[in-house]
């Protein structure tokens, strides 16, 4: 056989084959190592989110009172982002918004007395709701706490924990001003506490679903001894009754190239036990 | 041109790309299926919690602690998974600790295990 070379056809057809795999072989790395990161990021956000539930159900398990549907819940006021409703308002109203709102002890209950001058002996109100992700980015640009623009993501939610310390230590079972149906709470911020919820979805409370929630009555007989009485439905309106148990759920969503729910196989499922109720000094 | 078909060399490489592939997607579906895994153990592990705290709320008094005769069955877990209390003895109302223990079938069928102690509260 004599050697006679290649022809340019040849070339060319082994040039054009060279040329297809290496497309092939440099997607088929970048597909792959951008589904290792997703994967890692997805067990961050399961993480998180699992986190972000646990933290919520502690604080709801100590609490003196939570708000049943039907509460209308004034924070801060509308100037501040991290308050403000879908609607632009800084109302919310729990059952119809997605908001969890609670009445907390005291971080230190020796101090319950000294509450005038020292925080640690006040009363806490928390709240949980959900923010749009655009607004929180929109809102924070240029400051310490900007979480970068996303623009895959622009419509996803956030999470935000709103504390503030109320003016008094001492809770009353049986007459608080704080347990009426439109109570309004001043000062203090919401704080970021969950990213990349599932728009909608992703942060749903449950006041009435199959072993949901139910309220509590609470009353004190002629010689001062309380009892306590779980009803089976809340009242929706003008009650002064805390929910004895209640269900919420949290779902992620992030979205690069095709949207990823986290987890995959549905939300996670928590549940607020307040065990303090009927426990408060009076 | 000879025509005698391929020379172990040739053959000795095609097979080593071949496994190479096979080996790279192995590790790929392997990761995927251990995050799927992953998942579900939290979304497990989460429900366990929600149940024992659903129990806990049920059990708050003295009274309702000692009235209750079965263990409760009404929390409904996420869809895709079942779920199975056992105590460890029979609910009595003269019990000051209650052992349960919870089973939880997953999606991806396996069994779960989680046990958790109620104890009665305080008059």
């Amino acid at each position: 056989m004599k050697p006679r070379g290649l022809s340019l056809i040849e070339m060319l057809i082994a040039a054009a084959i060279t040329g297809v795999l290496l497309i092939v072989v440099t997607n088929g790395i970048q597909s792959a190592s951008s589904s290792t990161r997703m994967i890692q990021t997805q067990q961050l956000l399961t993480e998180d989110l699992r986190t972000s539930g646990n933290l919520i159900s502690d604080e709801l398990s100590q609490a003196y009172h939570i708000y049943p549907p039907g509460a209308e819940i004034t924070l801060n006021s509308t100037s501040t982002y991290t308050v403000t409703n879908f609607d632009g308002s800084n109302v919310w109203t729990v059952g119809t918004d997605p908001i969890i709102a609670a009445i907390l002890p005291p971080e230190d209950l020796t101090r319950a007395d000294l509450c005038a001058t020292d925080n640690s002996g006040c009363l806490r109100l928390v709240a949980y709701y959900p923010l749009l992700r655009s607004t929180v980015t929109a809102s924070t640009s240029g400051t310490p706490e900007f979480i970068g623009n996303d623009p895959q993501n622009t419509n996803v939610w956030t999470v935000f924990r709103y504390m503030t310390y109320l003016s008094s230590g001492k809770f009353s079972d049986a007459s608080s001003s704080l347990k009426v149906a439109a109570p309004s709470f001043s000062g203090s911020r919401g704080e970021l506490l969950a990213d990349y919820i599932q728009p909608t979805s992703g942060f749903t409370v449950d006041w009435s679903g199959a072993g949901g929630s139910k309220c509590l009555v609470v009353t004190t007989d002629a010689n001062g001894v309380k009892s306590t009485n779980p009803r089976a439905t809340c009242p929706t309106t003008g009650n002064l009754e805390s929910v004895t148990e209640m269900v919420f759920q949290l779902r992620g969503q992030m979205t690069r190239g095709t949207a990823v729910l986290v987890p995959g196989a549905g939300p996670l499922v928590f549940r607020g036990t307040p065990r303090n109720l009927g426990s408060a000094s009076d | 041109m000879n025509n005698k078909g391929f020379s172990l060399l040739e053959v000795l490489i095609a097979t080593a790309v071949v496994g190479a592939g096979i080996v790279l997607l192995g590790i790929f579906y392997n990761s995927f299926k251990v995050t799927r895994q992953a998942q579900i153990d939290t979304q497990a592990q989460t429900f366990a919690r929600s149940y024992f705290d659903a129990t806990r709320a049920r059990w708050n008094s003295p009274a309702s602690f000692k009235a209750a005769t079965a263990v409760v069955t009404d929390v409904a877990a996420p869809s895709g998974y079942t779920y199975t209390v056992a105590p460890k003895t029979p609910l009595a109302g003269t019990d000051t600790l209650r052992e349960l223990n919870l089973n939880i079938s997953t999606p991806d069928g396996r069994t779960l295990s989680f046990s958790s102690s109620v104890v009665l509260p305080a008059e």
